[in-house]
């Protein structure tokens, strides 16, 4: 993509997300948010192997820029990362409130699993500074389709002081090329999607409170003729779990993955579990320790994960969060590593706000 | 006669010691924590389960009217009551709730006021505007009502 691509598309980005905050009905009735997530971060990797297609040092800048407004039971929602390396609408939706339901049409995250629609791209909501990197974003060494471009229905039903969710998602899922293409609303006519279907429940145990136990299934239809294969059919199931307490927040997650890639000359299936836990401790209003333990199993060979060399199948994690000055961040986070075939230690500093 | 002296002594140590209690237990039991609307709001009362529904961003109406939470911060004693007892929120929890559903959701969080008089004037101008503040503070307002007690001050 050139500088002039890369000009045009953020032109349209600021406009679309400015429609939401300006636009004609945002007057009046009309309420709104408007939130700005910075965040400038650095990071140093050691032990990297010698083939390693990972750089020793990276350091990332870039701004989230969210939007919502509403009209009567009408909601109009816009997130955009402007970033080092990406500059993309990561969801632009349009919804409608139906009792304790909503229904969205546009570009959304994936209610796979609870980190994906819990965070979205707002780094300041996360304790850490990385992501499990089985939710990693597609343009990330992702494996899953994190965005999807389609019908999105989410609610909860309130039965005795207790909360059962769901969300039902279907859409136009990511294609296959030397990572996963999430379909781009700038440019909806490029690429090649197929069908995404995504079903999330949860289990509220007091209801709208930040506790939750839940299942999900996903299955997607892949394009992946870029990279010489007809197409990929995944399935990716699990639980997770969300528990938090006045000082501890607990957040945990187990995917089964199982994919079917089509060749020429026949099909190969393969499978694994990736799983994740972490443990947040507030010491208090300013000080967050955390430590985080990821691991997959069943990954050896797997024919899917070979496609993705940077994707980290193994890592363990501990750091710390400083929240100072009314909504300012400073996250020091230590890991240990292993992608296929490289394993090395990665030293991370982040500062996040909000505004 | 000293006998008498002492016990007319300590019957007016007590007497005044009852006067004391019966005096504070008084004025305690008036500070109560209102949920409090307009005047003009066709609004009689709210369970509290839909006082935090309405508190945590989730849409409730009455009739064409969306209910519309404003937290009042003039005084932060307050604000952690309510949160405690109706919310059963810390106010970093509360927060982070609030933040998550505007961020997952596409919901608003409340308008915040520190002074008593802007959070009035809100409270007028809104339709379906709620909010919470102690009985003293109703008193001194006009064009309010209050919708019940959230919390009482029982253990002064």
């Amino acid at each position: 993509m050139n500088r002039n691509d890369h000009r045009v598309r953020l032109l349209y980005s600021l406009i679309a997300i400015s429609s939401i905050v300006y636009s004609p009905i945002c007057q009046g009735e009309a309420t709104g948010e408007y939130l700005l997530f910075p965040h400038i971060g650095a990071t140093f990797r050691s032990g990297l192997a010698d083939d390693s297609s990972l750089d020793d040092d990276d350091y990332k800048y870039g701004v989230d820029i969210f939007a919502t407004s509403s009209y009567r039971n009408f909601l109009f929602l816009g997130e955009l990362l402007l970033a080092k390396d990406e500059q993309e609408i990561e969801r632009l939706q349009v919804g409608w409130t139906v009792g304790d339901s909503k229904v969205w049409l546009g570009r959304f995250h994936n209610p796979v699993g609870y980190w994906n629609t819990q965070f979205h791209h707002g780094s300041f909501l996360e304790t850490g500074i990385s992501r499990p990197s089985i939710v990693e974003f597609e343009d990330d060494n992702g494996l899953l389709p994190i965005h999807l471009t389609g019908l999105l229905i989410e609610g909860v039903i309130e039965h005795d002081k207790q909360g059962l969710g769901y969300a039902l998602a279907v859409g136009a899922g990511p294609e296959l090329s030397d990572e996963l293409e999430a379909l781009d609303v700038l440019d909806p006519g490029s690429g090649s999607h197929d069908l995404s279907l995504t079903l999330n429940l949860y289990h509220e145990p007091v209801l709208y409170a930040p506790t939750q136990y839940g299942l999900f299934i996903n299955y997607s239809e892949i394009p992946a003729i870029r990279i010489g294969l007809n197409g990929i059919r995944q399935i990716s199931a699990g639980v997770y779990g969300n528990w938090t307490s006045q000082r501890w927040r607990l957040t945990g997650s187990t995917f089964y993955l199982r994919n079917r890639l089509q060749q020429l000359s026949g099909a190969l299936t393969d499978d694994f579990f990736s799983s994740y836990l972490q443990a947040d401790f507030n010491r208090d209003d300013h000080w967050t320790i955390f430590g985080r333990v990821e691991w997959t199993v069943g990954d050896e060979n797997d024919a899917y994960l070979a496609l993705f060399p940077q994707h980290i199948n193994d890592r363990i994690l501990g750091g710390v969060r400083v929240d100072v000055f009314d909504r300012h961040a400073f996250t020091l986070e230590i890991s240990e590593n292993r992608a296929q075939g490289d394993t090395f230690g990665q030293f991370m500093l982040q500062w996040d706000a909000m505004f | 006669m000293r006998m008498k002296e002492r016990k007319l002594r300590t019957v007016l140590l007590c007497l005044c010691l009852t006067l004391i209690c019966v005096n504070s237990t008084a004025q305690t039991a008036q500070r109560s924590l209102l949920l409090v609307c307009s005047y003009n709001a066709k609004l009689e009362s709210l369970s509290h389960a839909d006082v935090r529904k309405i508190f945590l961003g989730v849409p409730v109406n009455t009739g064409q009217v969306r209910l519309r939470p404003i937290l009042n911060a003039s005084d932060p004693f307050a604000t952690d009551v309510f949160l405690q007892q109706i919310i059963f929120m810390s106010k970093r929890q509360y927060e982070r709730q609030l933040l998550s559903r505007v961020f997952r959701l596409g919901d608003q969080r409340p308008p915040e006021y520190e002074n008593i008089d802007m959070l009035a004037k809100a409270l007028l101008d809104t339709p379906g505007s709620l909010t919470y503040m102690w009985s003293e503070q109703l008193e001194q307002q006009t064009g309010l009502k209050s919708l019940g007690v959230l919390w009482t001050d029982s253990n002064n």
